[in-house]
């Protein structure tokens, strides 16, 4: 055992003085077997429902409670929850997983404002933000207040009502939690006076708000493992394994003077720490 | 030994900016694996090239290296 872990982690006779771990041989196997266990990954996650997925702790309420709290910190009137514009909301998520597509406008240009027509709702303004794979309402709200075009439709004057839908499905394969939160004013409405904060280009989208029930119900059905912690695990530990070869490797070359053609073991220490704090900080969800 | 710290902190600011982009930018995080895999490789092959050491071996072993890395940058970045 103990000269196996010489031979993976320190520059011996045996392993022509340079750990095993490092040899060409082995950062080959290793991405061979990342490939395979990502392919997996896939597979599992699109055939058995249940071993992996997502568990989500978001809600439409927790959304729209955020906002308003958001809205109210920067004096701004609560939104009202609009089942119509929620409708408007869910059509869009049922489109993205029919179309696969992820975006504001759909692959065959239908925009946001189509679906609020089509769920009859007749909009003064109307806006849209999307985010896909967070974890919890809290993150998501995050997000959009960080990206100025996200954060003037949570914080615009000229909307009145808010719908959102949660839509757990599957999108590209995976397990997927998707957010559409859709502002809007209906035509007729008397607006509160615009603070002048917020952009004009920030015209709004639509989103849907299911049923805690339903969110619910999926996390009974996706409880166990998610493919973004797992690959994140699994990518810390390689990442942890090879620096410790090489900071084994970099002080004992060093100490004994070993001469030997090899790339610079600093230099891949400075590589390889930088991948780990990526890794490390890398947090799931997207917002567009 | 000054020239050492020279290209260890050029690497070392050109990879920080890279990570920072691509922690902050979400929507071009594959683009920006692929430059931080790149980026290393050139690196390399440029310090070993001035230093007349470039040879097979070296090459190989900062292409396995950066193409890990850029593999595990997109795989993470896929899950995200």
């Amino acid at each position: 055992m103990i000269n196996t872990l010489k031979i993976l982690f320190t520059p011996h006779e045996a392993n022509n003085y340079k750990p095993k771990t490092l040899h060409l041989s082995s950062l080959s196997i290793f991405m061979i077997i990342i490939m395979i266990s990502q392919l997996l990954l896939s597979i599992l996650g699109k055939n058995i429902a249940g071993v992996l997925g997502i568990a989500t702790n978001i809600t439409p309420y927790q959304l729209i409670e955020l906002t308003n709290q958001k809205r109210e910190e920067n004096g701004l009137p609560a939104l009202k929850l609009d089942e119509t514009l929620s409708q408007a909301a869910q059509l869009k998520g049922a489109d993205m997983i029919a179309k696969n597509y992820w975006a504001h406008t759909s692959p065959d240009g239908k925009t946001p404002w189509v679906f609020l027509k089509e769920a009859g709702y007749q909009y003064l303004y109307a806006g849209e933000n999307l985010a896909r794979d967070f974890m919890d309402s809290q993150s998501i709200i995050n997000a959009w207040m960080d990206s100025p075009t996200h954060r003037d439709n949570l914080l615009s004057s000229r909307y009145t009502d808010i719908g959102i839908a949660v839509i757990n499905d599957t999108y590209q394969g995976q397990p997927t939690t998707l957010v559409i939160q859709h502002f809007g004013t209906k035509l007729g409405s008397v607006i509160s006076k615009p603070t002048g904060s917020i952009s004009q280009q920030a015209e709004a989208l639509i989103s849907q708000v299911t049923t805690s029930e339903e969110v619910a119900g999926f996390a009974d059905k996706f409880p166990t493992l998610s493919s973004f912690r797992l690959t994140k695990a699994v990518s810390i530990s390689l990442t942890a394994v090879l620096l410790a070869a090489i900071i084994i490797d970099t002080i004992i070359i060093t100490k004994k003077k070993i001469i030997r053609l090899s790339g610079k073991g600093v230099a891949h220490l400075i590589f390889l720490g930088i991948l780990l704090v990526i890794l490390l900080t890398i947090k799931p969800g997207l917002v567009i | 030994m000054r020239k050492h710290i020279t290209i260890y902190l050029t690497l070392g600011l050109t990879l920080s900016v890279l990570a920072l982009l691509f922690l902050n930018f979400s929507v071009y995080r594959l683009p920006i694996a692929i430059l931080i895999g790149f980026s290393y490789f050139i690196w390399g092959l440029y310090v070993h090239f001035k230093d007349k050491t470039l040879h097979l071996s070296i090459v190989l072993e900062y292409l396995a290296i950066s193409l890990l890395a850029t593999i595990l940058l997109i795989f993470i970045s896929l899950r995200a």
